[in-house]
């Protein structure tokens, strides 16, 4: 096979046994890779309803027939499995280098399923892989880890691990790779942890093979061309000020999280925007395999206080920490992500729970003496404690632990968790941008906006600019945007560049860019109707896991807070999100039923019936 | 009428050094295009404009107290 390398890895940890398996050609062409490829096999192989951190759930990692190419941001890999947070399905994504090194290592998938009797890594060295104890890494950071593999294994081997927050089952704990880039997203650290695997390092030494090396060379020279040209000599903004510069379009349009989405806009926010992070603890950017742009940020903190050195924080990060905790010290934002990354831990969730907790305790819900203190917001100390009692399950974070839907239905109040199906809100209000909570609502992962993100169409621009204010056309967008990411995904790609180089300018962003690379990757021969639809299969797969798991349409909401009561402030003043003047339509679009099941037709049509 | 212009992220250089916000006196009737042209900043250069948190197109009129805001298209959070 071309782009794939045709090879699965079954790790069974119960038996302590690693198998290979063969990819089916058919199966790889109908779900391109990645994303398609692990909710394939998850609907194929596991009980939509089994207990996530039990014995009977599988956790997949599975890169794309791009990933590890020259393609443009051919870096990105999917971590799948029945997520502890939200009891749905999750693919949680990442970047950086130990995807590209899989695949050069001649593996495009591994299944994990059981449970070791006691700590293990896999080790993948060029084709070779084997179970190995990890007892002497069990406890350690995610940086202590990744060291000590490469100590072993070589400085050119890449690691993919949990910190101590997965072996701990903290229920949105991450799995990092190559230090600082996070499968951050619904708990698959904690999968992880329950399977008592620490870790897999990989090594490999391959090129990706290509169906036409040539035509595939050509294009990426083409691709990379154009952007170049872009750019007008200048830097691109996220080289410039990395995914923070985003803080300038959120607060202006009035969409920017503040104080658990109790406003919109947020005093502080140019000391905790892009630039401010440029000004005072930029050290260099830092590219992922094959990436032109090179978002990422290292960065170092010299104040006493909050020291440390690390890499982050992004916009996201920002947001939950920041702004929506009303915390404008960015040093403290930025030592708080870093806590995160060393421990394993994603830094959404922990800072939009830290910023439930807040209200939780200013409303008088949530006493002090559980908390060992006053909780209010813009507590910067209070923040980065917080963040380390989580990680550690001390004390109060024994309850962050657990998520802020947990922690507010504790303590009664289960409205005031910012989520829907149980998943914390990217930094993006939904009343101040309509279409985001239609993406929020029907992401099968829970609330995300890496599931069709329609900030780009309604904050940013790209392609271009339609209001977000307004309900017109949204259900359309959000369903073909759905369907473009799910392809974006599978194929190994990064959606920073993909969204403006690799898809049409248009509305319903054709994946025209993308097609030619995976054709002349993999001589699959996608035509363009082929290829939308394998992203409508793919979506629908995993909303068809997510129904069997026992949710249905009535959980396609969002909390009362963001129906009812309408944003104070910013360009949004006096709107809420008209969720229900989209969610029929969208219904209707996807060929689904009144309760949000996809019909017998439609499965019959995606060849998932 | 008095305008307040801030500009962000690579289109600060467009703007004062020291980066502060801009602040124009302009005739009655003034339309977006012309503080845009006033400011030396190209068609070519790819902005979303806001004047007071709403995207605005070129030929609107603005208005005493207007606060626009320019940044590039970015592509990510």
């Amino acid at each position: 096979m071309y782009g794939w390398t045709g090879k699965t890895l079954k790790v069974d940890l119960t038996r302590g046994e690693v198998e290979e398996e063969a990819l089916d050609p058919r199966i790889a062409r109908g779900f391109i890779g990645g994303r398609g490829l692990g909710i394939h096999r998850l609907l194929k192989d596991v009980d939509p309803k089994c207990d996530p951190l039990g014995e009977q759930n599988a956790l997949i990692m599975a890169a794309g027939p791009l990933t590890g190419t020259k393609a443009p941001t051919g870096a990105r890999y999917m971590v799948m499995t029945r997520s502890p947070l939200t009891g749905s399905v999750t693919c949680s994504n990442s970047g950086g280098f130990f995807p590209a090194e899989l695949k050069k290592a001649g593996v495009d998938m591994i299944v994990f399923r059981g449970k070791a009797s006691e700590p293990v890594y896999l080790r993948i060295d060029e084709g070779k892989a084997e179970l190995r104890p990890a007892g002497g890494l069990w406890g350690g950071t995610t940086h202590e880890t990744d060291a000590a593999l490469r100590r072993e294994m070589g400085a050119d081997a890449r690691v993919a691990c949990i910190g101590p927050a997965g072996e701990r089952g903290v229920l949105f704990a991450s799995i990092m790779n190559d230090r600082d880039r996070a499968a951050g997203r619904s708990g698959v650290g904690a999968v992880m942890g329950s399977k008592n695997l620490k870790a897999v390092a990989v090594r490999g030494s391959r090129d990706v093979p290509l169906y036409d090396p040539r035509a595939f060379g050509d294009l990426v020279k083409k691709i990379n061309k154009r952007f170049r040209d872009s750019l007008k000599g200048g830097k691109h903004p996220l080289h410039l000020h990395g995914t923070a510069v985003t803080v300038m379009a959120t607060q202006n349009f009035g969409v920017f999280p503040t104080r658990n989405f109790q406003q919109g806009t947020f005093d502080g926010w140019e000391d905790i925007h892009g630039e401010a992070l440029t000004r005072n603890f930029l050290v260099r950017p830092k590219a992922c395999f094959s990436c032109p742009i090179g978002c990422g940020r290292v960065t170092k903190v010299d104040d006493p206080r909050f020291r440390g050195e690390g890499e982050g924080p992004e916009y996201e990060t920002i947001y939950a920490m920041g702004s929506n905790c009303g915390v404008s010290n960015l040093a403290a934002v930025t030592k708080a992500n870093y806590i995160c990354n060393e421990m394993g831990m994603d830094t959404m969730t922990m800072g939009s729970t830290i910023a439930c907790a807040m209200e939780l305790f200013e409303r008088g819900y949530l006493p002090e003496s559980d908390v060992g203190g006053p909780l209010h917001f813009g507590d910067a100390d209070a923040l980065v404690e917080l963040t380390r009692k989580t990680a550690s399950r001390e004390g109060f974070g024994d309850l962050l632990a657990q998520g802020s839907y947990r922690l507010a239905e504790r303590y009664g109040h289960p409205e005031l968790a910012m989520v829907s199906k149980k998943q914390e809100f990217a930094g993006y209000d939904p009343r101040g941008e309509q279409g985001m909570g239609l993406a929020y609502a029907t992401s099968p992962i829970g609330a995300s906006h890496m599931r069709g993100d329609p900030a780009y169409i309604e904050l940013l621009g790209v392609p271009m600019l339609v209001d977000p204010l307004s309900c017109d056309d949204k259900a359309e967008i959000v369903k073909d945007w759905q369907d473009v990411f799910s392809i974006i995904d599978s194929a190994g790609l990064c959606v920073f560049f993909s969204i403006r180089n690799l898809v049409t300018p248009t509305r319903d962003i054709r994946p025209q860019g993308i097609m030619e690379l995976l054709n002349a990757a993999t001589g699959a021969d996608y035509d363009l109707a082929e290829l939308v639809q394998a992203g409508e299969r793919i979506f629908n797969a995993e909303r068809l896991f997510m129904i069997r798991a026992g949710f249905s349409g009535k959980d396609d909401s969002l909390p009362p807070r963001m129906l009812k009561e309408a944003l104070p402030d910013g360009p949004g003043q006096g709107s809420v999100c008209r969720l229900s003047e989209m969610i029929e339509v969208y219904y209707r679009l996807r060929g689904w039923d009144r309760n949000g099941v996809p019909t017998v037709e439609k499965l019959k049509e995606l060849g998932l019936g | 009428m008095r305008v307040e212009v801030r500009l962000y992220a690579t289109l600060r250089r467009f703007g004062p050094e020291d980066n502060a916000p801009v602040i124009l006196d302009v005739p009655e009737g003034t339309r977006l295009i012309h503080v845009i042209e006033s400011l030396g900043i190209p068609d070519d250069v790819e902005k979303i404009v806001l004047v007071s948190g709403r995207p605005a197109e070129p030929d609107s009129v603005l208005n005493d107290g207007d606060r626009i805001v320019m940044f590039p298209p970015v592509a990510g959070g």
